[in-house]
């Protein structure tokens, strides 16, 4: 009884997660997501951080991200998923112009409208080695424990597992990032392991409860 | 032996602690006043340490441009003809018609973007770039491509943006033989006899194409020709396709004014030429007729090992090209930048900081269960992570973030074993005998629950994507090592107890 409540709950989380998805879609980083850039050279060294500071000045509340260009530590690169305006271009310049003592121009700074990266292409390099796995892995429980319910199982348990980790994205709106992935991989790995350890106890447990019985 | 056994223990613990201060604290020496470690640095993925963006544009998107005024100026035509009959009429129709003309023509350009950039991704797979991304604006048709930073960036990065129009095309008339979408599969390789080293390329074509092939390879045969011709009867013997290219057109030049009476030489004097967008890599003949529907060519041959690798990529970014579509719209290069990586150090300190510290409660947990042994097995498994890390280090396996989440994976796979090792021989009453057996059985439970483990590392470790691949290697060194480890060390404490 405890089971099926359970798992009408679990359906529940991912019928919901998967109509949050197909409505207004997965929260994705700004790394991921569609914006625009601000290329820049200042010339001295910079760190992330003062450039952080300086464009939390410039776009107040707007998200954005900041990466070092090139390999010199002079040069910057801005996102934000907002346009940016022409105000906002020349403020970033004096206020870079005043903490470096510079004197850049607004024609210096390179904006630059970039795509999207569809968490499809994210995605797909994954697929087939985890896919295989799955395959090798359900076909060594199948010779291992000779029967379809041990591998039957770890495909629910994997999915289970899989799934309240999109739902957990999905509903509490975590932005898919370069972090979702990895996890995606080590959750995988981690029901592969634990399932396989309790697995290989029980068969123990099995042998010795059998070995017991058997009349002397 | 009581005292034996008991020094055997401290020792051993104290080998462990030695190898986690090199493998944490490393080790050191002076060289030029300077410190130097003397352990190998970890390499860093691109996720971690950075990658080149190259920002692609359209350069002719006259294509469309001049296609949508071409049909404005039609539909004004048609207008114009049909204003003499009915003129309010037909300029609400003039409306309707741009509009729908305009997005059909938005959603052609969107799919010729979409296109390029899945051309974009097939060439960079064909060309086993570990770690790629493609995104594209269908809006305006750029393109972003981040690709790991490394030699073969640069050469990369010139041959991609190639719009890759492959052909096969009749040197005299121009007729076009055959084209990329008769080619199946490119191969590139080298041989090498006696230090001299030869390369060459392999274009494997389609049943369909096979016999088009055979076809053209006896048309255009050329052995029956001149012997100064053998040099473009074979169909590349010199270091590049370049000087193959001005030596072919000499011959084929000679032939033609040694035989400018003869109809027959004309006929002889039939040449191929093997295109990408419109430039010539190679005129030649065939000597010999084509059966199998592989055209196999030599493009490079050199005694220097180095320089004939170079001419090896080169025939691979080439096969890239020619083995894909070409791109239905030119694109050439705004954009090319190192970007370092979003993920901070300080975030890769915080992903370390977290495993440390289930590691910290796993271990805390195990001494309040099992005690003093809980306490030895958790500097086991310090030891473990240390040695670890230290193969990590000196294999050169690329650790990305998927890698750093494999070492948390393995000391948990490590732990799993400890604990049940600690079930199984918690019993005072146990002899060493029986301890003994217990550890032989827990380990070989061990093995048999590593197996679905391994078998995902080795998949992960055959796939060229630098993040899985780097997660495979950690895997997998995190499984052998911890083998190893237990076979020797914990097996050592076992029978030292």
């Amino acid at each position: 009884m405890k089971k099926k409540i359970l798992y009408v709950v679990l359906a529940i989380i991912f019928i919901v997660a998967l109509i949050l998805t197909a409505v207004v879609g997965l929260k994705v980083d700004l790394n991921y997501a569609e914006g625009n850039t601000i290329t820049f050279t200042v010339g001295k060294n910079i760190t992330t951080e003062e450039i952080s500071n300086i464009a939390k000045e410039v776009f107040g509340n707007d998200e954005f991200l900041v990466q070092e260009v090139e390999m010199f530590g002079d040069s910057a690169l801005i996102k934000v998923r907002k346009d940016i305006t022409e105000g906002q271009l020349s403020n970033l310049c004096t206020k870079l112009n005043e903490k470096y003592e510079i004197e850049l121009e607004t024609s210096d700074l390179d904006v630059n409208h970039i795509p999207n990266n569809k968490l499809r292409n994210v995605i797909q390099p994954y697929i087939i080695p985890m896919g295989l796995s799955t395959l090798l892995i359900v076909a060594f429980y199948a010779i291992r424990f000779k029967g379809t319910k041990k591998m039957l199982n770890l495909i629910k348990y994997l999915i289970i597992a899989e799934g309240l980790l999109y739902s957990l994205y999905a509903i509490c709106r975590v932005p898919v990032n370069e972090l979702t992935m990895p996890l995606a991989v080590t959750v995988y790995t981690l029901v592969v392991i634990i399932y396989s350890a309790v697995n290989e106890l029980s068969l123990d447990t099995k042998q010795a409860k059998n070995e017991q019985n058997k009349p002397e | 032996m009581k005292a034996q056994n008991k020094l055997n223990v401290v020792l051993t613990v104290l080998v462990i602690i030695l190898i986690s201060i090199i493998s944490f604290a490393g080790v050191y020496r002076l060289d030029k006043n300077q410190m130097v470690s003397v352990l190998p640095n970890y390499i860093l993925g691109t996720d971690i340490s950075g990658y080149r963006k190259i920002t692609l544009e359209v350069i002719n998107e006259n294509d469309g441009e001049q296609s949508s005024s071409e049909t404005v100026e039609l539909g004004a035509t048609e207008n114009a003809t049909q204003e003499e009959n009915q003129i309010a009429e037909n300029n609400i129709q003039e409306e309707t018609t741009n509009e729908i003309d305009n997005e059909t023509l938005k959603e052609e350009n969107a799919e010729k973007y979409r296109k390029s950039a899945d051309i974009f991704r097939a060439r960079l797979k064909s060309l086993k770039v570990e770690d790629y991304t493609v995104s594209c604006d269908e809006n305006s048709g750029k393109i972003e491509i981040t690709i790991p930073e490394n030699d073969q960036t640069d050469t990369i990065i010139s041959d991609i943006v190639q719009t890759g129009e492959f052909s096969i095309s009749d040197t005299n008339t121009g007729e076009i033989l055959l084209t990329n979408k008769d080619v199946k599969s490119v191969n590139v390789g080298v041989t090498e006899s006696y230090g001299y080293y030869l390369a060459g390329m392999n274009i494997n074509f389609k049943t369909s194409a096979s016999k088009k092939l055979k076809n053209i390879s006896i048309d255009y045969n050329s052995n029956a020709v001149i012997e100064t011709n053998t040099v473009s009867n074979d169909v590349v013997q010199n270091d590049t396709v370049e000087n193959e290219v001005a030596e072919t057109n000499t011959v084929n030049n000679g032939n033609e004014i040694d035989n400018e009476d003869s109809d027959e030489s004309t006929e002889v004097a039939k040449t191929i030429d093997l295109k990408i967008d419109n430039v010539t890599m190679l005129s030649t003949g065939f000597s010999e007729t084509i059966e199998n529907g592989t055209l196999s060519l030599t493009i490079g041959s050199s005694t220097d090992e180095e320089e004939i690798k170079e001419t090896v990529y080169g025939g691979y970014n080439v096969a890239a090209i020619i083995e894909n579509d070409p791109l239905p719209v030119e694109y050439d290069v705004t954009g090319n930048i190192y970007v370092q990586s979003t993920i901070q150090v300080s975030d890769v300190n915080i992903i370390v900081y977290v495993i440390i510290g289930i590691a910290v409660i796993l271990s805390v947990l195990m001494i309040i269960k099992f005690k003093m042994k809980g306490l030895l097995f958790s500097i086991l498994s310090v030891g473990y992570v240390a040695i670890l890390l230290l193969v990590i280090r000196c294999a050169n396996v690329v650790l990305s973030i998927e890698g750093i989440f494999a070492i948390g994976l393995s000391y948990i796979l490590n732990l799993v074993f400890n604990y049940i090792l600690l079930l199984s021989i918690n019993n005072k009453e146990l002899s060493k005998k029986e301890r003994i057996e217990k550890y032989d059985n827990t380990l070989k439970k061990y093995g048999l629950t590593l197996i679905p483990v391994v078998l995902l590392s080795i998949i992960c470790c055959f796939i060229n994507w630098d993040t899985i691949y780097s997660f495979g290697m950690v895997m997998f060194w995190g499984i052998v090592i911890s083998l190893l480890y237990n076979l020797t060390i914990t097996n050592l404490l076992i029978r030292n107890k």
